[in-house]
């Protein structure tokens, strides 16, 4: 396994909350990054935001770890997510919050 | 940049019987938000659905036609 993939899944493993996107929290560089950090905002837990924007290494290794194109990325709890669109349409059905409240042992 | 008409062709060249709807975004033909129905997603999870509408958009998102899509998917009511 490579050094990038390790690192990758020790930042899985230290965020309950993790988005791997374009820019920071304080700045975010993409739109779609920006919409990401509002939905997460919303329910105020911890999360982190980690710039991939200038690592294609990075980037490469999570679009084949998570075979999926685009960013940004979520991980909550250690499981995959994919982007807002995906959260959007689980928010709509309710299962957003249990899963975060189950991450933070608020369940 | 991708017309709408191609762009609705990559998706039902995959999934038959999709019925597609596209809107550009931005106003420069490289932002999209699509919505997909079809038959092919009973069954399926979000994430499921969205791994084969992106599937269809693989080609035009790594020559830079596309630059982003947001996808809303459905089965047919």
């Amino acid at each position: 396994m490579s050094a990038i993939e390790d690192e990758i899944k020790k930042e899985v493993a230290e965020n309950k909350i993790l988005i791997y996107g374009k820019g920071t929290k304080a700045a975010p560089q993409c739109g779609f990054t920006v919409e990401t950090i509002q939905f997460f905002n919303k329910y105020g837990y911890p999360f982190e935001v980690i710039n991939v924007l200038d690592n294609m290494p990075k980037r490469e290794a999570l679009n084949q770890m998570t075979n999926w194109p685009t960013l940004p990325k979520v991980f909550i709890n250690g499981d995959f997510y994919g982007d807002t669109d995906i959260l959007d349409e689980m928010e709509a059905k309710g299962e957003v919050e249990p899963l975060i409240k189950k991450a933070f042992g608020d369940a | 940049m991708i017309r709408i008409p191609d762009l609705i062709d990559l998706v039902q060249a995959k999934i038959p019987d999709a019925e597609v709807n596209a809107m550009d975004k931005t106003g420069m033909s490289d932002h999209f938000i699509i919505h997909v129905v079809s038959r092919e997603f009973e069954g399926k999870n979000v994430m499921e659905r969205h791994r084969m509408v992106q599937g269809c958009l693989t080609d035009a998102m790594k020559d830079g036609r596309i630059h982003a899509a947001e996808i809303k998917t459905d089965v047919p009511s």
